[in-house]
């Protein structure tokens, strides 16, 4: 193969470079890039939409639980007695740990465990005992767990009926996948959009045909949706229905 | 149950306040029944909010005991704070800083009613300064600091700790030699044939550098730190001026010398295996040095170059779930060899004719 000849190209003050590529190197240099936006005035956030923040960025536990949408009739009232294991049993996203924050308000100061992996989680002692994620622990400290005199509340990726009856207490199977229909969802969401209301007058909203079409990607991971309509609030310019 | 109303009324229409002035206003309360409020806590704060979790500082606290609270009338308490001065306000993609006066009565037997207001904290004429001495860092806060006591079983448990960790790395160390040498010697493989690379970023330094003895054993044990990495400071529709330079050992071709300037949020959400992590970037101005060189052993080279700063108000941040991150990556492409790649830490200040 024949190369091209060698040529010195200058690149800056006092340097050249020897090149036998063509003339490909400029003699500045030069910019390739998408850009940027241009600067906007700061101004109260999410005004525009009259709204204080992004309805579906992430809440605190508090806020998330006082705004949940969750039918938990009875199920209170039967935790004030020990024997009882409620697992809210389901898939990432689809609103375990929301049930359990929901029914975590209504036993101000019961004690809640997050349990992560590879971590040893402390579980203290208290009645109802609420567990997140209760799958990651290890199935001798689970069955120490349900040993206590109390009852539990825990989200679970896996089906633990069998564990908590062997352990002699009554299992109670929530599966909020199943509970989640178009209009409890549409509900949910202009609860969120309520939530983060700036002032009185009119605010955005998630249409039906809208809920029907997340469901339809996303079936029954909320948390995926939510992701969705927060890009939808982020880039939308005024007062109107939101369109994904 | 009565109804009680809390609203926070500031002394400035456009709640515009600047570091270092007075945040004014007015706590009004309106009640619709005689209410004994047991106490008023008006909060000046600052937290974060978008896709990440929520980080939050408490600046600022006044505590009031007002008297009962009469129906139909609009009971005022007056308010002043200092503003800060930063985090400054940001609203972006996922992350969006916010300052805020938030009040709470505390009523006996009854749901305590809260408020909060945002104000915005624009860049003032002593921000430049302020910046450029210590880099905006909110990860450490003091309540996350050990006690007496947890520091001195730290100290006992160090011995087992390090033990455990040296029967870990004799186990897993074959694979740790093969993965970290791929990817510590990588730019040491680069410089075996572009030689030592340098690369200076110009502007004024943010924090204090590196003590030089710290920085000189670091260099001799890597043997290819030139010098210690600093942030330099950019500024809003500013430049960012820098070289590279360096001196090939051998004769290299060189597909491309590319420089990129890039602006992130980056934003946690959740935590343990639900954690995850989003990011959003703000700005990539690419500039390609060179493209498609060859250079000659042992005639070092300096190629310089100048990159536009995006005229945005994203100042760098960072606390425990969210951040701002600007840096200057810059990347030597050999075709056939490992790359050459470093990220420089850039800090967005304001600009100090800000105001």
């Amino acid at each position: 193969m024949k190369h091209r000849p060698w040529v010195f190209i200058p690149v800056c003050e006092g340097n050249a470079v020897l090149s036998r590529l063509g003339p490909v190197l400029r003699s500045g240099p030069y910019s390739v890039g998408p850009g940027y936006t241009r600067p906007v005035p700061v101004t109260l956030p999410y005004a525009r939409l009259n709204l204080r923040r992004n309805p579906f960025g992430e809440l605190g536990p508090e806020e998330r639980a006082a705004i949940a949408v969750v039918e938990a009739d009875g199920l209170a009232e039967r935790l004030q007695k020990p024997g009882l294991a409620v697992q809210i049993l389901g898939g990432c996203g689809c609103g375990k740990t929301t049930w359990l924050l929901a029914l975590l308000r209504g036993f101000p100061g019961a004690p809640f465990v997050k349990v992560v992996e590879g971590v040893r989680t402390a579980l203290p002692a208290g009645h109802p005992l609420f567990v997140d994620d209760a799958h990651l622990l290890p199935p001798t400290r689970r069955r120490r767990l349900f040993g206590r005199r109390a009852s539990f509340v825990l989200t679970t990726h896996v089906d633990l009926a069998a564990e908590i009856e062997r352990c002699g207490l009554a299992a109670f199977t929530v599966r909020p996948a199943e509970t989640q229909d178009v209009e409890r969802l549409e509900r949910a969401f202009a609860l969120r959009v309520e939530a983060a209301r700036r002032d009185s007058g009119p605010l955005p909203r998630v249409p039906r045909a809208m809920v029907e079409e997340l469901v339809r990607r996303f079936g029954s991971d909320v948390r995926s949706m939510e992701h969705c309509l927060y890009h939808a609030f982020v880039t939308l310019g005024g007062v109107r229905d939101v369109e994904v | 149950m009565s109804k009680c109303e809390l609203e926070v009324v500031f002394d400035r229409d456009d709640r515009t306040y600047r570091p270092g002035e007075p945040v004014r206003g007015e706590v009004v309360v309106v009640t619709d029944q005689d209410v004994s409020c047991k106490g008023l806590t008006v909060e000046l704060l600052w937290q974060t909010h978008g896709a990440g979790n929520t980080d939050r500082t408490v600046l600022e606290t006044l505590a009031l005991a007002p008297g009962p609270w009469s129906p139909g009338l609009r009971h005022r308490y007056p308010f002043s704070f200092t503003a800060p001065g930063r985090p400054l306000t940001y609203h972006g993609h996922f992350l969006n800083v916010d300052h805020c006066v938030a009040a709470r009565a505390d009523l006996p037997w009854a749901l305590d009613p809260k408020v909060c207001e945002e104000y915005l904290l624009l860049p003032g004429p002593e921000s430049y300064r302020e910046h450029l001495a210590t880099p905006v860092d909110f990860t450490v806060t003091p309540s996350a600091t050990s006690g007496a006591a947890a520091k001195a079983i730290g100290w006992l448990l160090l011995p087992v700790f390090l033990v455990l960790l040296a029967a870990l790395l004799v186990m897993v160390l074959p694979l740790v030699l093969v993965i970290g040498g791929v990817v510590l010697l990588r730019r040491w493989f680069a410089e075996r044939r572009l030689g030592r690379v340098s690369v200076e970023v110009n502007g004024p330094e943010v924090g204090q550098p590196a003590e030089p003895g710290v920085a000189k054993s670091v260099a001799s044990r890597l043997g290819v730190i030139a010098r210690p990495f600093t942030p330099r400071a950019i500024t809003p529709g500013g430049e960012v001026r820098f070289q590279v330079r360096f001196q090939p050992r051998t004769a290299v071709d060189v597909d491309r010398v590319v420089v990129r300037l890039a602006g992130t949020e980056e934003c946690r959400s959740g935590s343990g295996t639900n954690a995850k992590t989003h990011t959003h970037t703000l700005c990539e101005e690419t500039s390609v040095l060179a493209e498609g060189v060859s250079f000659i052993p042992g005639v070092p080279m300096e190629l310089t170059g100048v990159l536009p700063v995006p005229d945005l108000e994203a100042y760098s941040f960072r606390a425990h779930n969210n951040a701002l991150r600007w840096k200057l990556v810059v990347e030597i492409q050999v075709p056939r060899w490992p790359d050459w790649k470093r990220d420089h830490p850039l800090a967005m200040v304001p600009g100090p004719e800000a105001r």
